[in-house]
């Protein structure tokens, strides 16, 4: 195992972080399995890349950020009919699965590559996941203003790559 | 939500010990209360089904395997290009042979696709691209795909000003033929133009035989049956 952490202290962060980021793994890819590799996943970034965090920065905050971001990227990779089916049965957590709500990832995913994963995850849980600025806010320990301004660069993000590939939203969304 | 003081990944927080239980115990509702207790329960059923040693010695051997992050990604506007075909993609064939044996150990997308994906590396004959990476007048390009089997795939770009190339096969109007555990890399070779400004190269892929314009209404729109990968390549004038 690389870095300073040894294998018991990974097992007690896994244990105490895992179930809230395979929830949110498997709201996104809407398959238990699949969210379980991308736990895996976000965690090797994590500690892979732990001395470039800040000491302050909150470790929850950390992986949820990373776990959003390599969802949204797996959704990216299957954009096929077969693979983009979400399985109900698997679907872990309270976001559902409703068709409007599988559209609006589609698109999310198409719209946001290039992002920074923390730009990534405040525009998922604004957007797909409706909470409100001040929910971001205190969920991931940012200041409302943070929160205004990713949002604001998101917006402009999204309408510069819709341009550029010719995008058409084909149903109503609020993406 | 309305009745509720805490948001669900704020009660998740708590659980992970990440945010101090005193904070909950002074502001939150009944309705908190009640959503932290079931996402509690919800927690421990994900767990009872983990080997968590499993899961840890899973995450080392993906720690093993991670490389270096890339740079950050450059928005821009982009570039032409001017096809070249005969001796000179013969020759970028030949050296590119040469980088791709030279490539260091494969990143998991090289290594295969799941299901009906595709993955798509530019070439030089010095170096392998990523989205944002800077390239120079007159350097020649290849494409290498992957996908996990047999299929029909035509390389596509857009650039800045909207203007629509098909690359693979050259100036075609439908899909080739390709099968990636033969050769994943495409034939014929691209040279780079003096015009500064990005471009985005998509690979589009499917099992069935598709038109370059049912590909670039995919890369504009999710389309079932087809899918795409993309690289953002950004021209120093």
């Amino acid at each position: 195992m690389h870095g300073a952490k040894s294998g018991d202290q990974v097992a007690e962060l896994y244990r105490s972080h895992a179930p809230a980021l395979l929830r949110r793994c498997a709201s996104i890819v809407g398959n238990s399995e699949e969210a379980r590799d991308l736990v895996q996943e976000t965690f090797a970034r994590y500690l892979a890349a732990k001395a470039s965090w800040h000491d302050t920065a909150s470790p929850f905050a950390v992986l949820y950020r990373i776990a959003t971001n390599a969802s949204i990227d797996r959704l990216r990779r299957r954009k096929t009919a077969g693979e983009d089916e979400l399985d109900a049965e698997a679907h872990v957590g309270d976001l559902g699965n409703e068709p409007r709500r599988i559209d609006n990832l589609r698109d999310l995913a198409f719209l946001t590559k290039g992002l920074s994963e923390e730009e990534l995850t405040v525009a998922v849980l604004h957007h797909l996941d409706g909470y409100t600025q001040d929910g971001i806010a205190t969920s991931l320990d940012l200041s409302r203003r943070t929160v205004g301004k990713i949002l604001a660069r998101f917006e402009e993000h999204v309408k510069k790559r819709a341009a550029r590939t010719g995008f058409v939203q084909s149903r109503a969304s609020d993406v | 939500m309305s009745d509720r003081a805490f948001t669900d990944i704020e009660l998740e927080r708590v659980l992970a010990g990440d945010l101090a239980q005193s904070e909950l115990d002074a502001k939150a509702t009944a309705a908190d209360r009640e959503r932290l207790e079931a996402l509690r329960t919800e927690h421990a059923a994900l767990m009872s089904t983990i080997d968590v040693d499993a899961e840890v010695r899973a995450i080392g051997r993906k720690m093993e395997r991670l490389e270096p992050e890339p740079a950050p990604r450059r928005l821009a506007s982009w570039w032409r290009w001017i096809f070249t075909g005969g001796a000179l993609a013969a020759a970028a064939a030949a050296l590119l042979l040469i980088v791709v044996r030279r490539e260091p150990a494969p990143r998991e997308d090289d290594i295969g696709v799941k299901g009906d994906g595709i993955t798509l590396i530019i070439h030089t004959e010095s170096r392998r691209l990523a989205t944002g990476d800077t390239v120079n007048p007159g350097e020649r390009i290849r494409f290498e795909i992957n996908a996990a089997r047999k299929g029909f795939v035509t390389i596509i770009g857009i650039d800045g000003a909207g203007t629509k190339t098909t690359y693979f096969p050259y100036g075609a109007s439908a899909a080739a033929a390709v099968d990636p555990n033969e050769s994943r890399i495409l034939p014929g070779a691209i040279a780079l133009d003096a015009t500064p400004g990005d471009e985005t190269f998509f690979a589009v892929y499917a099992t069935h035989p598709f038109t370059t314009d049912e590909a670039f209404a995919a890369v504009a729109r999710p389309t079932s049956g087809l899918s795409s990968a993309e690289v953002v390549l950004h021209k120093q004038p």
